[in-house]
Order: structure tokens, then sequence, then C-alpha cells
């Protein structure tokens, strides 16, 4: 099987859970509809990275400014996709994917955590020292909000670990998020 | 309640505390100092715990528990997903 036709499968896998939770519970009557626009946010982000390779390779750092996107599924489950440009590799990164926050899942809760699973895939000069351009990681991240506005989290203090089986790397995340689209309800 | 807290749930129903784990992760890496052996041996004395403290049963009610965790909606929950991206 090829690689790409098995990360599309990943990614149909991924996305088919994301699918499966939204029918299995239905929302209350106090939130938006299951596919109503209001479940969407999105914003932009400026994050240091630090790569870190696991096959003895030096570990390298960037800038990845980033814009991205998230749809809450339920009140834990969530899609969520982003684009990243490292100006320094002059590479391209697209990752989408499912997250379930397993912290600060209440309104007023200002330290969130997440676990989640994402399809990542590269294009640009930089991409040719991957194993893999098309490939999955595992996500661990957690956020601090920093900024409210109207009971409105306005900006995030974010750091993440992503973990590549198939490229033998794990790129942490450390840096500011702006939610400048949703998040209201 | 905080998923977190099934966690914490699952902990209990093999009457372990995060102490416990954290000592016999501790041993097994002073008397097993390759990871592949000590990451088997850690397993095989979690399969033994589980074997022990669980019934099917049991696990299945506590997987439901998760799963319903993990399901639920709460009115004003989710907004702050973005954080997670």
């Amino acid at each position: 099987m090829s690689t790409r036709l098995r990360m599309i499968l990943v990614t149909v896998m991924i996305l088919g859970l994301g699918l499966a939770l939204s029918l299995w519970c239905k929302p209350a009557t106090a939130q938006p509809g299951r596919w109503s626009a209001q479940r969407l946010s999105a914003g932009v982000s400026a994050q240091g990275a630090v790569y870190d390779w696991h096959d003895g390779r030096d570990n390298a750092s960037g800038f990845l400014p980033q814009a991205w996107a998230s749809f809450s599924l339920t009140s834990r489950a969530s899609l969520a996709g982003s684009f990243e440009r490292d100006f320094t590799e002059q590479m391209n990164v697209y990752r989408g994917g499912a997250r379930f926050q397993i912290q600060g899942e209440k309104p007023e809760d200002r330290i969130h955590a997440f676990l989640g699973a994402d399809y990542v895939g590269r294009s640009g000069e930089g991409s040719v020292a991957y194993e893999r351009k098309d490939t999955w990681g595992a996500v661990l991240s957690a956020a601090w909000t920093a900024a409210k506005k109207a009971d409105r989290d306005i900006l995030w203090v974010i750091g993440s670990g992503q973990y590549e089986p198939e490229n033998a790397i794990t790129v942490w995340r450390l840096g500011l998020r702006w939610q400048l689209l949703g998040g209201v309800y | 309640m905080a998923l977190t807290s099934v966690f914490w749930k699952i902990l209990g129903a093999l009457n372990l505390t995060a102490t416990d784990v954290l000592r016999r992760v501790e041993e097994i890496k002073t008397e097993f100092p390759e990871t592949d052996v000590a990451a088997d041996e850690f397993q095989k004395w979690f399969e033994g715990l589980v074997t022990e403290h669980l019934t099917p049963e049991s696990a299945a009610a506590l997987a439901m528990q998760t799963w319903q965790e993990l399901t639920s909606e709460h009115p004003g929950y989710g907004p702050h997903h973005g954080a997670g991206v």
C-alpha cells in the first residue's frame, strides 16, 4: 500500500472518529446545533519550535507563524487544522486531526490540556529532510488563558509536543495564540 | 467532571496511587536498565494488576463511563477548543 494511500486512510479514520463522536451525542438545548458555524473558531499563532530528532541528527529550531481553525464536536472533542510556514527551513506544514480535551473544559477554566492525533503534511525545500512528507503525529498540548474579553478567551500561551514515529522526530512548540473568530457560545 | 478524574478512577479501581506507579517505575528501571526489558516488565506488572482487580464487567463499566465523559455535551463548554490546535 502506498504511503499516500495509508495517510488518506489515517485521515479518514481520524475524521470518522470525530463524526462518530458527533453522532453519538445530541447537543443540549443551550448548545448551538450540531453543525452550527458557532462551533467554529479560528485565529493565528506565533510560535517558536524545536525539532528534536531521534535518529542522531542535531536538534534545530525555527519560528512558526500559524493560521488555525477548530470545530468543537462535543464539550471535549473537536476537529483541528492548521497551516504553518517555517521561513528558516523554507517549509510549509499542514496539520489536520482530532483533539480530546483532558483538562479545563469549563468556561471559567484557564488551564487547558488536550490529546490528539493529526495527519501531518510538509512541502517546500525544508521538507526533503523528512523521511515521509505525509505522515501522522500524536499531539499533547497545553494552554493558559492569558486574556479574556467578555468571558471569551482571546489570547493563550500555548505549548505542545508532536511526535511523528515515521519521521523519528518530536516537534516542540511554544508561543502565543490569538482567537480572532468564534469562541463565543 | 474533568476527564483527568477518569484516570484517577482507573488507578483507584486498580487499588493504586500515583506514588505507587512512580515507585514501581523506579524499581523496574533500577532492576532492568535496558529500556525494552523494563517496558515489558512494566506491562507485565500492570496486566497483573488489571487481572487481579478488574472483572470484564467492571472494566466495561469503566470504559462506558470514560466514553460518556468524552462524548457529553454541557451548555457553554467547548468555545476554547482552539487552545488545543
